[in-house]
């Protein structure tokens, strides 16, 4: 650990559209998988079947913002993560180490998780859009 | 000449195609499955597994394509996607899954985590027997 700090932060800000270039170029069902743990997915195929992509436009689209809020979630995390990783490392598989789901009254719940999909700890996370940008913020434990 | 122009076409179709994903009712399954059912997948199986040269310079080409690399000169075997090419985390998602669909491989997430250059994933590729 470094310092005195118990917990490392992490900030991510995503444009929208890049998301979307992104998503227009690749399938979008191999990024949702190298990106998304089975609750996410499992999560995001709900959303994306009640509200197919092309009955909303796309920057409002459920579905779209899933992914995007999901996307800075878990690259805040990671950025909050860089004490942890090292001491973490055979467990490390990346994207799917930080699962977030809404908590019962909305609220983003970090869940750490190993490569096998256990859950190895608890971490914090703030997410926040306006227009085409989405911005989260996160706190890790440096020791699990 | 004749891979070259086979691997183009197959791109234009596969580029073609992709829009059906967001204008399609459904966004699973993914539409870019199509393509390659209809070419059988592979063109250029008669030489045997790429050799690294091979791998090197099909992987080079397809960093050309993003545009987000200011010059494409600059791209070559020892390339950092962050440090010297200027690539994000996103962008970097986007040239594994790239590399995925031009060897016809997939990727494992430790594994894809740990592709940082293009060094690592021409190594990779290399060590892949599948890959074409």
């Amino acid at each position: 650990m470094n310092g005195a700090f118990a917990h490392g932060i992490g900030v991510d800000i995503l444009h929208l559209p890049r998301l979307l270039s992104l998503l227009s170029r690749r399938p979008i069902s191999k990024f949702t998988r190298r990106i998304l743990t089975s609750n996410e997915l499992a999560e995001f195929q709900r959303f994306s079947s009640t509200e197919p992509l092309n009955h909303t436009p796309a920057l409002s689209n459920p579905a779209i913002r899933f992914l995007a809020t999901r996307w800075a979630a878990k690259e805040a995390a990671y950025k909050a993560s860089t004490n942890l990783i090292p001491t973490t490392k055979e467990q490390w598989i990346g994207w799917k180490n930080f699962e977030i789901m809404k908590g019962s009254r909305g609220e983003p719940l970090l869940t750490i998780r190993d490569g096998s999909g256990e859950k190895i700890g608890n971490g914090q996370v703030s997410i926040s859009h306006d227009g085409e940008y989405v911005i989260a913020i996160a706190m890790v434990p440096q020791t699990l | 000449m004749l891979r070259t122009a086979l691997r183009q076409s197959s791109r234009l179709l596969t580029s073609s195609m992709r829009p059906a994903v967001f204008t399609g009712v459904r966004v699973f399954p993914s539409m870019s499955v199509a393509p390659q059912m209809a070419f059988g997948g592979r063109f250029y199986s008669s030489g045997g597994p790429p050799s690294k040269a091979d791998i090197e310079g099909r992987i080079v080409e397809l960093l050309k394509g993003f545009d987000k690399i200011a010059d494409p000169s600059k791209i070559s075997a020892t390339s950092h996607f962050s440090n010297d090419l200027g690539l994000d985390s996103l962008d970097t998602v986007e040239v594994v899954m790239a590399i995925e669909e031009e060897f016809s491989v997939e990727i494992p997430d430790k594994e894809a985590d740990a592709i940082q250059s293009v060094g690592q994933a021409v190594d990779y590729i290399a060590s892949q027997p599948g890959a074409v």
